[in-house]
């Protein structure tokens, strides 16, 4: 026995049809679950230069192999795509109890491909897959939609669903299952150029039958009781993510306006503590101890009243400090309204901050603006603003776009302020500040993330985030460990504590698979991740001049920044020279066929090698 | 002896069911647990599973918790023909609370983190 289920269901909504598969035991052995599986499926079956939001994309959803089974924190569930922001490959991970319900149905992965020809949704129960018709379910909001849809399929329904952004396109719209989503990249878009409403499952509860059931049984409870007292998982169930705030901005890697500052004032009033006060009850994910989400309550807009669990950090710098606000009732309300239209809350942020600066510069006037007067910390003129981009109305529809398209739009001199990498708005750390975050979101397979390998010892200060030695090396071992962790699906919130070695026998216990044992197997799985990604997004084009860092980041010093003041990568070349060493890529940041030899994905990958255009420039 | 529920301080993790069914089953499956925790949309009830009734109850009740209105059959304890929770999944054996041996050592209270769960003699 073992927890993977072995078996994929594929949707095509063009014919409605579906079918099973099974998915071949070397696959499992070389992508594990998730993001790796997810990523190894999508470069083998999509064409190049594919429309993110045509027909011929797929959405991906999977969960991970330790999902279901009882240790906490693993149940997150991943969707894979291609991005309609960034073009590339992309993975969003969101929690709730929806991955467990792709497990209990009895697939890895849900792979959805086709466009259905009228407004539809999925419902999944153990008699199949069904085709229904969503006419009376558009422009609900996932709140709303979920609720009927329980009503209307019974109480045991989890539902992964798009709001009204999805259906009208805006690039940055986002998957919501419970009060998780699955933020970034546009994976809503997809959703919603699919005609796809929602997936919703109602199966019974089948746990995965693990392999060595009594030895994973005792590291439950080993798990459990390291977790129990551990005291940033405290941190997480009582504050939530919300506590990061105040050290950020001491170290002065706070944005602020646009990424004009690193720290702001007022940060007391936006702390950890004061949303803690705010806190009304919890709310968490399936077989997870840490609940990390708080639920807090609205005053404005269409949920007000109503308690939304949130926000997290990158919500608060998105609406707060980036905006040049520090008032967090605004940003819990402007979370509640990015939760109803569906819309991803940094990208939002940094939409509406890329607005506010080019009326600072007059580049933009209020007659672009619908008579808006975007000035920093103008919360009445910024709340419509974000009602508009979820309605795709007006200005909404040039900033619906992202930053990126927003900027090419409106001109060259609103190209320099578009802060994003590959197309993707930036998240929440200033990268001038702390150069393995600078490296870390340059080289990242799919743009301004904040989670494709995190530099966990600048972050605690063991190593000094100023100096730009050996970050090469560091950060790409941040993003194989971050890779392996996505593909298990291990959170990293709820998994304070743990290491490769704890990680490697939970994966021994649950599958049996031998060569999970050794940690540098697993670490070579995280790298052959990274680079079947890297893969796909060099048949797609990109290479070494796209793994940059917006102009601001490379020529201007950062101002107002405590400790940070004055800082800027001086020499991003240099870090992407060792970093692309150290993962065996040429200098254009290419795999070597060696490289995809010794990982074996050199038949995988043979487009990379047979294709001399790609190593030539 | 028995296990008292503060609902007011549960928070919904339902490591409870985790525990349990570590304690009594094979796979670690929240349907095969003895305590199944509720959670409605803001509440969370844990509900320890009680004797096993043969017959199901003519009527349907309207139970009060703390001033809200709540569907009897989801408060009541008791294993029954109609109810799905308190049954093996399978073979739909009813399943009922044993206090996880003798001396009894519930491992839902040993686990509980929130303190929702203490035991009264």
């Amino acid at each position: 026995m073992t927890t993977f289920a072995g078996k994929l269901l594929r949707i095509d909504l063009s014919a409605s049809t579906y079918g099973e598969e099974e998915i071949p035991d070397r696959y499992l052995r070389q992508f594990i679950s998730a993001r790796g599986l997810s990523a190894r499926y999508l470069y083998a079956e999509l064409k190049p230069k594919a429309d993110p939001l045509g027909p011929e994309n797929k959405i991906i959803m999977s969960i991970g192999v330790l999902g279901s089974t009882g240790l906490q924190g693993f149940s997150k569930w991943c969707v894979m795509s291609k991005s309609p922001l960034t073009g590339t490959i992309f993975r969003s991970i969101a929690g709730g109890n929806f991955g467990a319900w792709i497990k209990h149905a009895g697939y890895d992965l849900i792979i959805i491909e086709g466009r259905a020809p009228g407004a539809s949704y999925i419902y999944l129960d153990k008699e199949g897959v069904h085709f229904l018709k969503a006419d009376d379910l558009s422009g609900m909001d996932p709140r709303h939609l979920q609720k009927k849809l329980k009503e209307r399929h019974g109480f045991h329904t989890e539902s992964a669903c798009i709001g009204m952004a999805g259906e009208r396109l805006v690039r940055y719209a986002v998957i919501t299952s419970g009060e998780r989503t699955a933020s970034r990249g546009g994976m809503g878009t997809v959703m919603g150029s699919k005609n796809l409403k929602a997936v919703s499952i109602n199966v019974p509860v089948r746990a995965p039958v693990p392999f060595d059931g009594i030895r994973l049984k005792g590291l439950v409870r080993q798990q459990i009781s390291i977790l129990k007292d551990h005291p940033r998982r405290k941190k997480m169930s009582t504050i939530g993510t919300a506590y990061l705030a105040t050290g950020l901005n001491e170290a002065g890697i706070l944005p602020v306006r646009n990424f004009q500052a690193g720290s702001i004032k007022d940060i007391q009033n936006i702390s950890g503590e004061e949303f803690y006060k705010l806190k009304k009850g919890k709310a968490g994910c399936y077989q997870c101890m840490t609940r990390c989400g708080g639920m807090r309550e609205v005053t404005r807009g269409p949920l007000s009243g109503k308690q939304i669990d949130g926000p997290e950090y990158e919500t608060i710098y998105a609406f707060g400090p980036l905006l040049g606000i520090t008032d967090k009732s605004f940003i819990i309300d402007a979370n509640a309204l990015c939760d109803y239209y569906g819309i991803d809350t940094i990208s939002t942020g940094a939409c509406v901050a890329f607005a506010c600066e080019l009326f600072e510069k007059e580049i933009i006037s209020t007659s672009d603006t619908d008579g808006l007067e975007l000035i920093w910390g103008n919360k009445s003129a910024i709340f419509p603003l974000i009602e508009k981009i979820g309605k795709r109305e007006g200005i909404g529809r040039i900033l619906g776009e992202g930053v990126e398209r927003a900027g090419e739009h409106i001109g060259e001199e609103a190209v320099i302020y578009s802060k994003h990498i590959k197309g993707l708005e930036m998240a929440g750390y200033e990268p001038r500040g702390i150069k393995g975050y600078a490296l870390s979101m340059a080289s990242s397979n799919i743009g301004g993330s904040h989670m494709y390998g995190r530099p966990r010892e600048e972050l605690t200060g063991k190593v000094d985030p100023f100096s730009e030695e050996g970050k090469g090396t560091s950060i790409a071992r941040a993003q194989k460990e971050q890779a392996l962790e996505d593909s298990l699906i291990a959170c990293t919130f709820g998994n304070s504590g743990l290491d490769l070695m704890m990680y490697s026998e939970f994966l021994t216990s649950a599958t049996g698979f031998e060569e999970f044992g050794s940690t540098e197997n697993l670490s070579k799985i995280g790298e052959r991740i990274i680079c079947i990604e890297r893969c796909f997004n060099i048949r797609e084009g990109f290479g070494r001049i796209d793994d940059s860092l917006p102009k601001r980041m490379i020529s201007e010093p950062l101002m107002n920044a405590g400790p940070s003041t004055g800082q800027f990568v001086k020499n991003i070349d240099k870090l992407l020279d060792e970093y692309y060493e150290a993962l065996g890529y040429t200098h254009e940041g290419v795999p070597t066929a060696e490289k995809l030899k010794d990982l074996g994905i050199k038949e995988l990958a043979k487009e990379i090698i047979d294709d001399r255009r790609f190593l030539a420039n | 002896m028995r296990i008292k529920i503060d609902h007011t301080k549960c928070t919904g993790c339902k490591l409870c069911e985790v525990a349990c069914s570590l304690q009594h089953t094979e796979a670690i499956n929240p349907w095969r647990s003895r305590i199944r925790v509720f959670i409605g949309e803001d509440f969370c009830l844990p509900v320890i599973a009680g004797p096993y009734t043969e017959a199901a109850c003519n009527a349907k009740g309207i139970v009060m918790v703390d001033g809200m209105e709540m569907d009897g059959c989801v408060v009541c304890r008791a294993s029954c023909p109609v109810k799905t929770a308190f049954k093996e999944p399978d073979t739909a054996i009813p399943l009922k609370c044993d206090f996880c041996g003798e001396p009894p050592d519930p491992q839902c209270v040993r686990w509980c983190e929130a303190d929702a769960l203490t035991i009264v003699n």
